[in-house]
């Protein structure tokens, strides 16, 4: 396919498409409404199915349904919407069963605002579903990787058995840019022989199911959840470095934000000063790896967020100490300009003389 | 020039602009705002986007104003955020006033031309160019068919015809001119299905350096003043 101007929102549907996606349940949401409207508008001429539930919860579970029978199948929303799906979610995690989730975040709490935000981080790493259970989550930060990852979302769902989450902001929904929508080689997957459908009457019923009532085997299934977690950590986790060679400050930024931060960082080296930049594009599995190859010169570590600091935590945890962690950030739908991150950094350096 | 030779070559004081989503319509309306303030002329320009809440032209509000420009959206005032689709009718005051030369920026497809038919009457009273911009980039008006689809939905919708057509086809600052001419042969297929000019062709300064002289219609620089610096 050629190279298009597409809009994000639009720019996911036509990835999914292109991915294999049949299916989509979903309920509107601004800023992310243009998605399930290009989707009704284009799944039905691919042979697929597009359906507006009641509620966000009605379109989790109607997803939870259909990843059972093996379809690809997603939703999206955005921040409340998605509040509303953490039960479905876990389920789906609990009963082993791929699908993509996509989150186009707008201020929080609440109903919050309807520009964009990077608050819903420990929403989509930590869980707001019940019990021990982990998403893959990815943050494009142009539309080319929103496209790109749409396919790997679907694949390492598939792969892992696991709901996957692309997570971009409301800026990364409703910016324009041009991209190409690629097909990626997908032979490793194994066969869906766990979907229910239908026995002919040749096997034992699939059951799809996230009950256990008996406390050893539900403990068996954590511990068999947690090594797939864990070799998903392994092999899962993608960050881009920028400029870290000899860098006195190193920012952590994903998504739009590391767009503005990369600006920052070329202002900054016109008045002769050194950043870098860290940009996690795995949220979870958190990249740490990363922060292990760090230069012995970076003293500190400058966080920056659309949101009050959420993903400080993990920067925190893989940072174990050695280096000083900043942060700065805006909320509620205000946007960082890289005046601000400049100033932060500038701060830092001045600081420490 | 008198009123009956603006007439003649359907230049007209209130220029209304429509067409699919995401083709550059703000894009175009601002630039086009700030080309004529800076010809010294009185500009006004409304936001009629009640669609979608994000880089609607009343975001450029303080840049426009400072121009000289009257900016007119929201009864409520500029509020980005408000996802409310409350018009000033204020905006009636320029389309009447016939010093003021007007651009009427309209939300995109068939859903953003609604917040047009209010103002009907008005523009017809007053005159009218109805621009409709062209991008062969959006898949959906990449064909003729898709340009046609849309433009045809825009003019039931409104009840009004399209007067005029704006090429902008573009890759944001990647544009080159190679990209304006493909434009340009779509809207000369356009023009030949339903006889409307070529009015505007726009696209950034150095894509327009590049283009051909003997080109069909007024060409207009884009100033990019909806992209962040860092996008």
């Amino acid at each position: 396919m050629a190279k298009v101007l597409m809009k994000g929102n639009e720019a996911i549907g036509a990835a999914a498409i292109n991915a294999g996606c049949k299916y989509f349940f979903g309920y509107p949401i601004t800023p992310q409404s243009e998605l399930p409207e290009y989707m009704s508008r284009e799944l039905p001429k691919h042979g697929g199915v597009f359906l507006q539930a009641e509620s966000e919860v009605a379109a989790i579970n109607m997803v939870y349904g259909a990843a059972g029978s093996g379809v690809r199948v997603m939703t999206s929303s955005s921040s409340p919407g998605i509040a509303l799906k953490q039960e479905g979610i876990s389920y789906i995690a609990g009963a082993e069963l791929p699908c993509v989730i996509v989150n186009i975040v707008r201020g929080g709490p609440g109903l919050g605002g309807i520009q964009p935000a990077q608050s819903d981080y420990f929403q989509a790493t930590r869980g707001g579903g019940n019990g021990d259970y982990r998403l893959i989550v990815y943050a494009p930060s142009n539309l080319q990787e929103l496209v790109d990852f749409m396919q790997l979302a679907f694949h390492k769902a598939d792969y892992y058995r696991n709901p996957v989450m692309v997570m971009g902001d409301g800026m990364i929904g409703q910016m324009m840019e041009p991209v190409e929508i690629k097909k990626m080689d997908e032979d490793n997957l194994p066969e869906k022989d766990w979907a229910t459908t239908g026995t002919g009457g040749k096997r034992k019923p699939n059951i799809i199911n996230s009950l256990y009532l008996a406390p050893d085997v539900l403990e068996d299934h954590n511990e068999h959840l947690e090594r797939k977690y864990k070799t998903i950590e392994e092999n899962e986790q993608r960050y881009e470095n920028h400029q870290l060679e000899d860098a006195e400050v190193v920012i952590v930024a994903y998504g739009t934000t590391a767009r503005i931060a990369k600006t920052a960082i070329e202002n900054l080296e016109k008045k002769g000063i050194k950043a870098g930049m860290i940009r996690p594009i795995t949220l979870w599995p958190f990249p740490e790896v990363a922060f292990k190859e760090l230069d012995e010169k970076t003293k500190d570590l400058l966080v920056v967020e659309m949101s009050m600091g959420q993903m400080i935590d993990d920067v925190k945890i893989v940072n174990e100490g050695k280096r000083d962690v900043h942060f700065v950030g805006r909320s509620g739908g205000m946007i960082p300009t890289p005046q601000l991150i400049e100033d932060a950094v500038m701060k830092i350096v001045e600081g420490r003389k | 020039m008198s009123c009956e030779e603006r007439k003649k070559q359907k230049i007209m004081r209130v220029k209304i602009v429509t067409g699919h989503y995401g083709t550059g319509k703000t894009e175009f309306s601002v630039s086009l705002a700030m080309k004529m303030a800076a010809e010294g002329k009185k500009v006004a320009l409304a936001d009629l986007d009640i669609v979608n809440v994000y880089f609607r032209s009343r975001e450029r509000a303080d840049l426009l104003e400072q121009a000289g420009i009257h900016v007119i959206s929201s009864s409520l005032g500029h509020q980005s955020t408000l996802d409310l689709p409350a018009i000033s009718a204020e905006i009636r005051g320029p389309i009447h006033d016939t010093t003021t030369e007007v651009i009427l920026d309209v939300g995109g497809d068939m859903a953003g031309t609604n917040a047009l038919v209010n103002f009907k009457k008005d523009v017809e009273e007053s005159g009218y160019e109805l621009l409709y911009v062209i991008n062969s980039h959006r898949p959906e008006t990449s064909t003729l068919e898709g340009a046609l689809k849309h433009l045809d939905g825009i003019e039931m919708v409104s009840g009004l015809k399209v007067s005029g057509l704006v090429v902008n086809s573009h890759f944001l600052r990647d544009t080159t001119a190679q990209d304006i001419l493909e434009g340009y042969a779509l809207a000369q297929r356009v023009k030949e299905e339903r006889g409307i000019p070529i009015r505007y062709i726009s696209g950034i300064p150095s894509a327009l350096a590049d283009l051909p002289k003997d080109l069909e219609g007024e060409q207009v620089e884009v100033g990019m003043y909806m992209r962040e610096d860092w996008m």
